[in-house]
């Protein structure tokens, strides 16, 4: 099991959006498809995952509805909405110029 | 923003179903995670096991999700409602006045309505008070209303009816305590054995009356709560014990509860009904009937079956019954047909008031909308969505609403108090536990509040909307009056301004017609002198209401005490004090006239009265001459008569030294001569035409109530020398507090000073209001076109025209409001009818008064922005740009 650490929860908001970029799916495959795209360095506990898809659903990002799982269970299927999309536009903007201060702040030698 | 509005509220209604949604949802990860563990090879057990690890504890996740639910609801709406209190401070002149707007026409409403609740809508303080209705006799031919009941009447009712579970009859009384303490008179009511049962309310010691107390000369008493407790200070052994009640001796059987009352809280003792020789006639009208509906029979049933029994009886004895039926009412229909009316009236005007203030709050916000356009368009511009600012902006006039209906609340408490004093007295003779404290209650509060929503969320939303501009940048390039959006904004408030106007003028002429009708009212001659004249009231010692009198000396007695006293020009006393509306009925027959039958007799009211009242009230002698000590028991049985009954029975001849007879033809009873003739006196009220009445003199035709009438040179200084002598005049008899015939007079127009008054305060909001609203949108126009004045004064404008293009740019809308307002005015003053003395609704010279007011206040407020805008200097207004 991949070394745990905690994600800031902005970027678990933002990692959630992009899982759902492709379309749209339940809880635990969100889950799986952040943990994917983080290169398996932490895991999406349910804790964290459950509060987050919620709020994002209360911002209107999201939507969801019920459905079939692919091993045919039901289970929730979330997917993001036209406001989703322009947010996550704008979320990458903002991360790519943090993530930009944040890294040169780093690399400089003081 | 609806939908998460929708959702929110939903979230919040059906809390349940979220949840069960929630617990689903988790179950659901739970199957996934246990398929996802058994194909990575876990069997099945070991699977469900492994999954339910991962999960750690559903209820942590469940409440965490509640708390992102909760809190995204409330959150937006913090943040708005922090946004909306610091903007509003940055402008406390504006906030300060669109609070007092919002708290005085709320604060008028929780009052009114406060009213409303505790009189119309609150159930009546007995057992489903729905139930209960009134019997009372009706005329067979119209149908319409009641009178009261004979007894006989009431008892075949009893009998024969099968749609009222229980029924009682009741009269009221006065009644002396004469037991150790002070001798004094009390409300009281005969009633039937059961009348507590028909209520639904139980004694709190003892018993109630029960029907073997209906026997005559049954001596019992029920005591309410408030005299047990005040005179004899809640003895809780005073049950079984015997208090004297008009001098015979009676058992208290039980006391009521606190706060029941009925009738009113007049009525402190409820005595056996003793039903005597008097009270057995059908055509002895002096009773009023009570029931209580069986369980589904509808009022429509019980009327028709009511009816049928009255027909029956009217056929059984013609003689009396001829043309009677019985009617019934819901019994709070009846007591507060009186008021009903006045009230609706008033919820209207005051309910006119808060439109105006919405309104005018609404002008305010568009002026504040215009001047905030950067810092909306900023907004925008960084990605406020439209939404997002219109809600913000509706928050800020929700904030002032809510504010003003806190501050109105607060208002009404103290207004509702001095509502009370200018109450009309015959309305706190309703059967309500206490009406000096009318309750503010959770209903009042939730409608109050109810209604500073709607009028704050509908006085932000329109001037929220116009204020955003299509594109945000429209709203950065444009400099001022020259846009689209202004012109929005002033077609917005000049239309606001016109609603506001027109609004005003309906409750304005309102007013308008109250105070007519009052002055015309005032100028009403009562038919008496009510100056420096004093009364008290007296209970005299009196087994029937028929003659001679038991407290024989009583006249002289007064006239020797009282009329000694320095001052005293001269003292009376009478049975029915005048404009006071009281009044007994007799019928009578004319000496020498065929017998016209039982059912065409004329009547009069009737008043017994000592020698020398005319004179002590300024009632001129006609012909004739006045009581004189000489006219005692013994003597010639005489009467006075007023001019209108002279008029209508005498009308061709000198009535004086004419002979009557009280009661029919064949009455065994004393020809009556008529030794004089007085001038009418309004006896019903200043509102009601004199009607024919006949004057006893009290030693021929006793009666168990004076009110002693002196009249003094001066105004008295103190009444304690006058109630020393009334003491020595009659030792034993209770004596109540002064009052003046002047209070009388001015107690008579209190049914229409309540409403009169009330609409004054309530017009004069909405003028200061619309007033306000002129000046606003008036000064918004000269500060827009700031520099189209001061260009215009640089070539030459002279003052005159300046004030001609401010002020007739604002006086459209007024006169196109004074024009919807007249024609409004036309349809609301038609509910004002009933109130009305001497006007019609429609009243052209009121019309047209109200508008005069309206347009010269609504002128004069729009004067000064123009003067202003004349004071322009066209140097500085031209360097600015």
């Amino acid at each position: 099991m991949a070394q745990q650490s905690e994600l800031l929860r902005g970027t678990l908001d933002l990692l959630i959006l992009k899982a759902l970029m492709l379309g749209p799916r339940h809880g635990l495959g969100v889950a799986r498809r952040v943990e994917q795209l983080a290169g398996g360095t932490f895991q999406v506990k349910p804790g964290s995952l459950f509060p987050a898809l919620h709020r994002l659903e209360e911002k209107g990002w999201l939507s969801s509805e019920w459905g079939v799982s692919d091993t045919n269970r039901r289970a929730r299927y979330y997917q993001l909405t036209k406001a989703g999309k322009r947010q996550f536009g704008r979320e990458v903007a903002t991360w790519g110029r943090v993530a930009f201060a944040i890294n040169r702040s780093l690399e400089s030698t003081g | 923003m609806f939908r998460r509005l929708t959702r929110a509220v939903g979230n919040l209604l059906h809390k349940g179903a979220v949840d069960r949604d929630l617990n689903e949802e988790i179950a659901s990860y739970e199957d996934l995670l246990a398929a996802e563990h058994h194909a990575g090879g876990l069997p099945p057990e070991a699977a469900r096991r492994a999954a339910r690890l991962d999960l750690g504890g559903a209820d942590t996740v469940k409440e965490a999700v509640r708390d992102v639910r909760a809190g995204a609801a409330f959150e937006t709406l913090g943040r708005d409602l922090r946004y909306a209190v610091r903007t509003l401070r940055r402008s406390p002149g504006f906030t300060v006045f669109a609070l007092l707007t919002f708290a005085i026409a709320l604060g008028g409403l929780t009052v009114i309505f406060s009213f409303v609740n505790a009189l119309l809508l609150k159930p009546l303080p007995y057992l489903q008070s729905d139930r209960l209705v009134m019997v009372l006799e009706t005329d067979s031919r119209s149908l319409v209303g009641g009178y009261t009941v004979a007894a006989p009447n009431y008892l075949d009712w009893q009998k024969e009816n099968r749609v009222f579970s229980s029924m009682a009859l009741y009269e009221y009384l006065g009644s002396n305590l004469s037991d150790g303490a002070e001798p004094e008179q009390v409300g009281a009511l005969r009633a039937t054995g059961g009348i507590f049962e028909v209520l639904g309310v139980a004694p709190l010691l003892g018993r109630g009356l029960v029907p073997s107390d209906d026997a005559p000369g049954a001596r019992v008493v029920v005591l309410s709560h408030r005299l047990w407790q005040r005179r004899y200070g809640a003895d809780s052994s005073l049950v079984g014990k015997t208090i004297r009640i008009n001098g015979q001796p009676s058992q208290v059987v039980g006391v009521m509860p606190r706060g029941f009352a009925f009738p009113s809280a007049d009525q402190q003792l409820w005595l056996p009904i003793g039903l005597n020789a008097e009270d057995q006639g059908r055509a002895s009208h002096s009773f009023f009937a009570i029931a209580r509906l069986k369980d589904g029979v509808t009022l429509a049933r019980a009327r028709g079956e009511l009816r049928a029994i009255g027909d029956r009886l009217a056929r059984s004895y013609p003689a009396t019954n001829a043309n009677e039926s019985a009617n019934v009412f819901p019994m709070r229909d009846l007591w507060v047909q009186g008021v009903r009316g006045i009230l609706q009236t008033l919820l209207a005007a005051v309910t006119l008031v808060l439109l105006i203030a919405s309104a005018n709050v609404a002008s305010l916000l568009v002026a504040r909308g215009v001047a905030r356009r950067r810092e909306i368009a900023t907004r925008m511009g960084l990605g406020g969505s439209r939404a997002r600012i219109v809600r913000q902006l509706v928050t800020e006039s929700v904030v002032l609403s809510l504010g003003g209906a806190a501050l109105g609340i607060g208002l009404a408490a103290l207004g509702t108090r001095a509502l009370l004093a200018v109450f009309p007295q015959s309305l706190h003779n309703l059967p309500f536990r206490d009406l000096s404290s009318i309750p503010l209650d959770a209903t009042v509060v939730g409608v109050g509040v109810l209604l500073a929503l709607v009028a704050g969320i509908a006085a932000g939303l329109a001037p929220a909307l116009t204020a955003l501009p299509a594109e945000p940048a429209e709203l950065l390039r444009d400099a001022g009056a020259r846009s689209t959006t202004a012109r929005h904004t002033r077609r917005l408030k000049s239309v606001l301004v016109g609603v506001e106007v027109a609004l005003a003028m309906l409750v304005l002429v309102g007013a308008g017609l109250l105070i007519a009708s009052i002055s015309r009212l005032q100028r009403v001659a009562p038919g008496l002198d009510p100056v420096n004249v004093i009364a008290f009231r007296m209970a005299l010692p009196q087994a029937d209401f028929y003659g001679p009198a038991e407290r024989v000396s009583l006249c002289g007695d007064l006239s020797r005490e009282v009329g000694a006293v320095p001052g005293v020009v001269s003292v009376s006393a009478v049975s029915h004090v005048p404009l006071s509306g009281a009044s007994a009925g007799r019928s009578f027959v004319l000496e020498g006239a065929p017998d016209p039958g039982p059912s065409n007799l004329p009547s009069a009211s009737y008043g017994v009265a000592c020698p020398g009242y005319f004179r002590t009230l300024g009632i001129p002698v006609l012909a004739g001459r006045d009581f004189s000590p000489a006219d005692r028991a013994s003597a010639p049985p005489v009467m006075v008569i007023n001019e209108a009954l002279g008029r209508r029975w005498f009308p061709d001849e000198n009535p004086v030294g004419k002979r009557i007879k009280l009661g029919r033809f064949e009455t065994q009873g004393p020809w009556i001569t008529i030794i004089g003739v007085v001038g009418n006196v309004r006896h019903g009220g200043l509102a009601e035409p004199a009607r024919p009445y006949l004057y006893a003199p009290y030693a021929q035709g006793a009666w168990p109530q004076l009110t002693v009438m002196i009249r003094t040179a001066t105004p008295p200084a103190g009444f304690s020398p006058l109630r020393e002598a009334l003491r020595r005049a009659a030792p034993a008899e209770p004596i109540g507090d002064p009052f003046t015939m002047a209070q009388v007079v001015e107690g008579s127009l209190g049914h229409l000073r309540f409403p009169m008054i009330l609409f004054s305060v309530f017009a004069a909001m909405a003028l200061a209001l619309a007033a306000t609203g002129c000046f606003g949108i008036a000064s918004q126009a000269v500060v827009q076109r700031r520099r189209e004045l001061g260009i215009r004064i640089a070539l030459g404008a002279r003052a005159g025209e300046v004030y001609r293009l401010v002020v007739g740019q604002t006086m459209l809308p007024v006169v196109i409001g004074l024009g919807f307002g007249v024609v409004g005015a036309l349809a609301f003053t038609r509910v004002l009818r009933t109130l009305l003395y001497d006007i019609a609704p429609g009243d052209p010279v009121t019309l047209l008064l109200g508008s005069a007011v309206l347009g010269v206040v609504t002128v004069t407020a729009c004067f000064f922005p123009a003067r202003r805008a004349a004071r322009v200097d066209p140097v500085v207004v031209l360097r600015d740009e």
